[in-house]
């Protein structure tokens, strides 16, 4: 049992879990992940550490709302415990000194770079970190980005900030506008990752990505989270899930996501009209 | 009168707004706040166009055409002035995904994520790809929105049963408020305050349920964007196909489109032509997903070994039943269920007849108000009085109700009746509750509990002794009529239906308005035993003034099953006899293809059920057989109107449910009887129409019939001192309740509530909630019924 320090919604869709986890805040690494299960009989599912505490002994994640997990998720308090807490899991980001790197988020992602956007700042490189939400009213965690970014860039698709374009088509005018990039690391949803892959293909910058797919035990044992990568077979909880986004087989990622979405509807729709019941 | 639309000369009404001149001849004029059955409002500006004369841009929705009128919809200007005014819409609404540049390659990508708990763009909507917001984006090519957006951050409201609200979606087009004051009368929505801070809600902030909603979702299906969601089926993928059938629950009979997804049922919603122009209530729009899959499904035969159900296949079912029933011909009863189609019920029938030797299929719910009336025809040779349609409603200057809650147990006549009052009609009710009906009613009358027979007598004995109307002279049984009156105790009249003189003199006076009358009569008219009575007088009263009739029949085929029992020879059982027949033992087998409340005790040797549900019956059946349900057949239904009508096949039966008209003509053959040999229910229907089956010829002359004094009244009143008026209880398909199939039909509806008045309360030593015991006077609780009861606590 982990008991939950904070649960906040930050913007619409989109909160901070802080849990008391001591033995994982003293361990983990940017890029790494955790597997929660809300409930005893829920789910497990990764989410990735967006900041940690060594001395409070917590670790704080950031998730989405997107099914029956996250919902229940959504719906603990400080105080309340959740069954499985469980990581580090994963490899580490590698974190060197390669220039300049861009670090693109969004959604969750804007909360999953930060370490990593962190760790690089630290380890002496040019961070420029871009954040892309769908309007202005979703962007959260803008100080904490600012402090360790040299550059701060946010695209919305309204017109709060100074683009509109989304990731793929600021990384081109980036480039355009003469900016040298030596590394990009993008997450979020498989679509900015993918979309932001294309973008760098062609003028060949290494491009590092979270891969997302379906994990059940997170420790290597399922093979639920099959990848192909290079043409090989990497199982991205244990071999990732930071992979070369440009030897990602994408087509095969989007198509295993969307492989239960049958079933996580009607979940979904399951835990609604029993859990949730309506006024009397 | 002619008018020009873009250089077009039109011929337009003076009744047809220019929007709707323009839509009627294919021409696109954005709007988001008008709506065909609401009045205009013009609020959102979209639908503006340039009228030769007049300065400006004018709102076409709001502008009727007047002779020469010319209109242009489309400039460049006109274009910019809408883009600019929905852009101002759009900035007040997740409008991400509308102006996304990855638009189209991320419809390609994306799963649907319409899961998520609140909306931030269309991928996360309910209404993505069927949002009236995108269709007119798209058509005004709108690709960026010069305002940062507003989120406005409401919590979602997801407290209430059947559907969620999330006014963060809301673009404040008032259709939703609109459609529940104006059409549906429910006045449960209004705007909350003003300018900046608008926002559609209920008064004090309360829940929907205690605002006084009724959950007919008509605001559902009027909001142009996705603030209003049904809770069932939100988050899944949009439907691949859809089927038109007849709502199976009441009489109306409302056409419902019934939406699928690889051969699921997802949604059903009101059908926009049809008898229920647009409109339905909530267990057709809300209830029949549930219903259709609900766990009680039968899903296949059952036979009985060794004292247990235990499953098996068709052919051994059929050879099984076929081969008992055999021995019982002649002492067997087959009772069916109105909500079945047509075709169902003339197998059933027939298969009752010419392989059990019965008198026909007995329906469950009988006698019912037609059968009260076609008993009057046959007794006296006479015609019934003129029956109304539903049309006739709107056009009628007073509408009298008698014998329902018509709000609850036929919402969508209750939506014609609304738009009557809109158009001046005088709505008179007498009734012992205090409801809906009765505070719309511009008149309404409290009457004791089962003592309609006699306002309807003093209704007729004013009226004709202030002179008869115009429309009653002359006709045959004045005479004998009037004698039958006079000889009525005058005790009996006004003062025993509770009334003073006055007050059923004022009611009088309101029938004997110039203009139409439409008498609303359902099923508490003749629950208690001196139902005769009271359709006579109904019937003397509406030939007096000319009204119409509208008998408010409950099950979606009752009418269809009235006309197909016309043919049988008189005296076909009804279902009080079968069940005294089945507890006396006098019948020994008994096939019910719909509900019947079956004594403890009975004699019965054999029992088969044929239904779609598991019911209380099953457990001592010998065999049950899976029916398909309306959606999974094809079928026609009558309704209250006597229109016939088509019900498609939605989906491929549950389990291996078979249609009932299959099972019946299986059977049938097995066991010898001839021309059962019927392979689809086209064939079944080509048969009803050679013989006029389902035709309503209404012959005969016009006249009066003689009323007389209900009899059979208080009996053993001491031993039950209190009268208890059963209320139709309109919330079932087949055996199955809504309730049960539905938990958030639970919450809106649950039958087992007894009404009580404190003092009586208190006398029984009962408290509110309390759980109470009701004893009554006859044996047979058959049916609803107004009943002598004894109530006392229950432990
Ligand atoms: C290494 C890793 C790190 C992640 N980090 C985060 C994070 O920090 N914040 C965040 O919001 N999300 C993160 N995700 C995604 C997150 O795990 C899913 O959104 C979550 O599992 C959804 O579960 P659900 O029951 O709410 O939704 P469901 O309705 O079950 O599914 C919604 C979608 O989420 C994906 N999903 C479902 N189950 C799993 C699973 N067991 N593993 C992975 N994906 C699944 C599927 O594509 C599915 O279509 C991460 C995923 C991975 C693999
Ligand atoms: S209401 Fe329409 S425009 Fe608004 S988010 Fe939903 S689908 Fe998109
Ligand atoms: S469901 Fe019907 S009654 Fe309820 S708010 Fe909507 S329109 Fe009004
Ligand atoms: S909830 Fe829908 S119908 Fe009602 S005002 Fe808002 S957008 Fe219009
Ligand atoms: S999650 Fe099971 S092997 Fe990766
Ligand atoms: S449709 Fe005419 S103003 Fe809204």
């Amino acid at each position: 049992m982990s008991k939950i320090i904070r649960r906040e919604r930050l913007v619409p869709n989109l909160h901070l879990l802080e849990v008391s986890a001591p033995e994982i805040a003293r361990k983990c690494l940017p890029g790494q992940f955790v597997m929660i299960m809300p409930d005893e009989r829920g789910e497990r599912i990764p989410l990735t550490i967006a900041d940690w505490d060594r001395d409070k002994g917590s670790v704080t994640t950031v998730f989405m709302t997107v099914g029956t997990t996250t919902h229940k998720l959504a719906r603990l308090s400080a105080g309340d415990e959740v069954p499985v807490f469980v990581g580090p899991l994963g490899k580490p980001s590698d974190i060197r000194n390669y220039g300049a790197v861009l670090c693109a988020g969004g959604c969750f992602g804007i909360a999953a770079i930060y370490p990593i956007a962190r760790a690089l700042k630290e380890a002496g490189n040019k961070v420029i970190t871009l954040v892309d939400v769908k309007a202005g009213y979703l962007l959260y965690w803008e100080d904490k980005l600012r402090k360790v970014s040299d550059r701060f860039l946010v695209s919305a698709r309204d017109h709060k900030f100074e683009t509109k374009d989304y990731v793929p088509a600021k990384i081109k005018s980036l480039l355009a506008e003469g900016a040298k990039l030596d590394r990009v690391v993008a997450i979020g949803c498989t679509y900015l990752m993918y979309s932001s892959c294309e973008a760098t293909r062609a003028p060949g910058i290494k491009t590092v990505v979270s891969l997302n797919p379906i994990m059940v035990d997170g420790t290597g044992m399922c093979g639920a989270c099959r990848c192909a990568v290079d043409g090989k077979t990497k199982f991205a909880c244990v071999d990732g899930p930071d992979f070369d986004g440009h030897a990602v087989d994408w087509n095969e990622l989007f198509a295993r996501r969307k492989s239960y979405l049958d079933h996580e509807m009607k979940s979904l729709c399951y835990w609604e009209r029993t859990r949730l019941p309506v006024c009397a | 009168m002619k008018i020009t639309i873009d250089g077009r000369s039109i011929e337009a009404q003076g009744t047809k707004t220019v929007l709707e001149v323009a839509q009627d001849n294919g021409i696109y004029i954005p709007a988001l706040c008008s709506h065909p059955r609401l009045a205009p409002y013009a609020a959102c500006r979209l639908c503006v166009v340039s009228i030769k004369g007049k300065p400006g841009f004018q709102p076409s929705c709001n502008t009727y055409p007047a002779e020469g009128m010319e209109v242009v919809t489309d400039s460049e200007e006109l274009r910019l002035q809408r883009v600019r005014t929905m852009e101002l819409i759009l900035s007040e609404h997740p409008n991400a995904c509308l102006i996304c540049s990855e638009k189209a390659d991320c419809e390609d990508h994306k799963a649907s994520i319409r899961k998520s708990a609140e909306v931030t763009g269309c991928v996360f909507c309910s209404s993505n790809r069927r949002c009236e917001l995108q269709e007119i984006v798209v058509r005004l090519k709108v690709d960026s929105i010069p305002y940062s957006s507003v989120y406005r951050g409401f919590s979602v409201r997801r407290s209430d049963p059947f559907f969620i609200q999330d006014y963060n979606l809301c673009i404040l087009c008032g259709r939703c408020v609109r459609i529940c004051h104006e059409v549906r009368g429910a006045a449960a929505i209004s705007f909350m305050f003003r300018g900046s801070q608008a926002v559609v809600g209920t008064m004090f902030d309360r829940s929907l349920m205690a605002a006084g909603c009724q959950f007919c979702g008509a605001c559902v299906d009027v909001c142009p964007t996705g603030a209003l969601a049904e809770r069932v089926g939100r988050h899944e993928a949009l439907p691949d196909a859809e089927a038109e059938t007849v709502c199976p629950y009441c009489g109306v009979g409302c056409r419902l489109v019934v939406e699928t997804l690889q051969g699921r049922i997802q949604a059903a919603k009101p059908a926009e032509g049809g008898v229920n122009r647009g409109q339905a209530c909530v267990r057709g729009r809300f209830t029949l997903r549930d219903v259709v899959y609900s766990p009680s499904r039968i899903r296949r035969p059952m036979v009985k070994k060794d004292g247990k159900l235990v499953e098996t296949s068709w052919e051994d079912a059929l050879a099984f039943v076929a081969g008992k029933l055999k021995s019982y011909a002649g002492r067997a009863c087959v009772v069916v269920s109105s909500q079945l189609g047509c075709e169902d019920l003339f197998v059933l029938d027939r298969f009752a007849r010419e392989a059990l030797g019965a008198g026909g299929a007995v329906p469950s719910l009988q006698p019912s108000i037609l059968d009260g009336l076609g008993d009057l025809v046959k007794a006296h040779g006479l015609k019934t009085p003129h029956r109304a349609s539903l049309a006739d409603l709107p056009g009628s200057k007073a509408i009298l109700v008698l014998g329902e809650n018509v709000p609850v147990s036929h919402p969508v006549v209750w939506v014609e009746i609304l738009e009557a009052l809109r158009c001046g009609a005088k709505l008179l009710v007498a009734s012992h509750k205090d409801d809906l009906l009765t505070r719309h009613a511009s008149q309404s009358l409290k009457i004791r509990p089962g003592s309609e027979f006699y306002l309807l007598a003093s209704l007729s004995k004013v009226l004709l002794e202030s002179g008869s109307p115009q429309a009653g002279s002359g006709l045959k049984g004045l005479d004998g009529f009037k004698k039958s009156l006079e000889k009525l105790p005058a005790s009996c009249l006004a003062d025993t239906a509770g009334l003073q003189e006055e007050e059923v003199r004022r009611l009088a006076e309101a029938l004997r308005c110039c203009g139409p009358i439409v008498l609303v009569f359902g099923q508490g008219l003749i629950s208690m035993p001196w139902a005769r009575e009271n359709l006579a007088a109904l019937w003397d009263l509406a030939v007096l003034t000319g009204a119409r009739l509208l008998p408010l029949a409950e099950e979606s085929d009752l009418f269809g099953a009235w006309l197909l029992a016309r043919r049988k020879p008189s005296g076909a059982p009804s279902l009080e006899t079968v069940l005294r027949a089945a507890t006396t033992g006098e019948i020994k087998a008994l096939y019910l293809a719909g509900p019947a409340p079956l004594p403890e005790k009975h004699g019965l040797e054999f029992l088969v059920v044929q239904d779609s549900f598991v019911n209380e019956a099953c457990q001592g059946a010998d065999a049950v057989l899976p029916a398909a349900t309306f959606a999974e057949a094809e079928g026609h239904f009558v309704n209250l109107e006597g229109r016939v009508q088509k019900s498609e096949k939605v989906i491929e039966p549950v389990g291996e449910a078979k249609p009932d008209w299959w099972i019946a003509s299986h059977l049938a053959s097995r066991m010898g009887a001839e021309g059962f040999g019927y392979e689809d229910a086209g064939r079944i229907k080509e048969q009803l129409d050679k013989e006029g089956l389902l035709a309503l010829q209404e012959e005969g002359e016009a006249g009066f019939v003689p009323v007389t004094a209900p009899s059979g009244g208080p009996e053993r009143a001491a031993e039950y001192p209190m009268v208890l008026p059963g209320e139709y209880c309109p919330d079932y398909y087949r055996t199955l309740a809504l309730c049960q199939a539905s938990p958030d039909f639970k919450v809106l509806r649950n039958p087992r509530r007894l009404k009580i008045g404190p003092e009586d309360a208190a006398g029984a030593g009962l408290q509110d909630g309390a759980k109470a015991r009701v004893e009554s006077s006859s044996a047979c609780a058959a049916g609803p019924g107004t009943a002598r009861v004894k109530i006392t606590g229950a432990s």
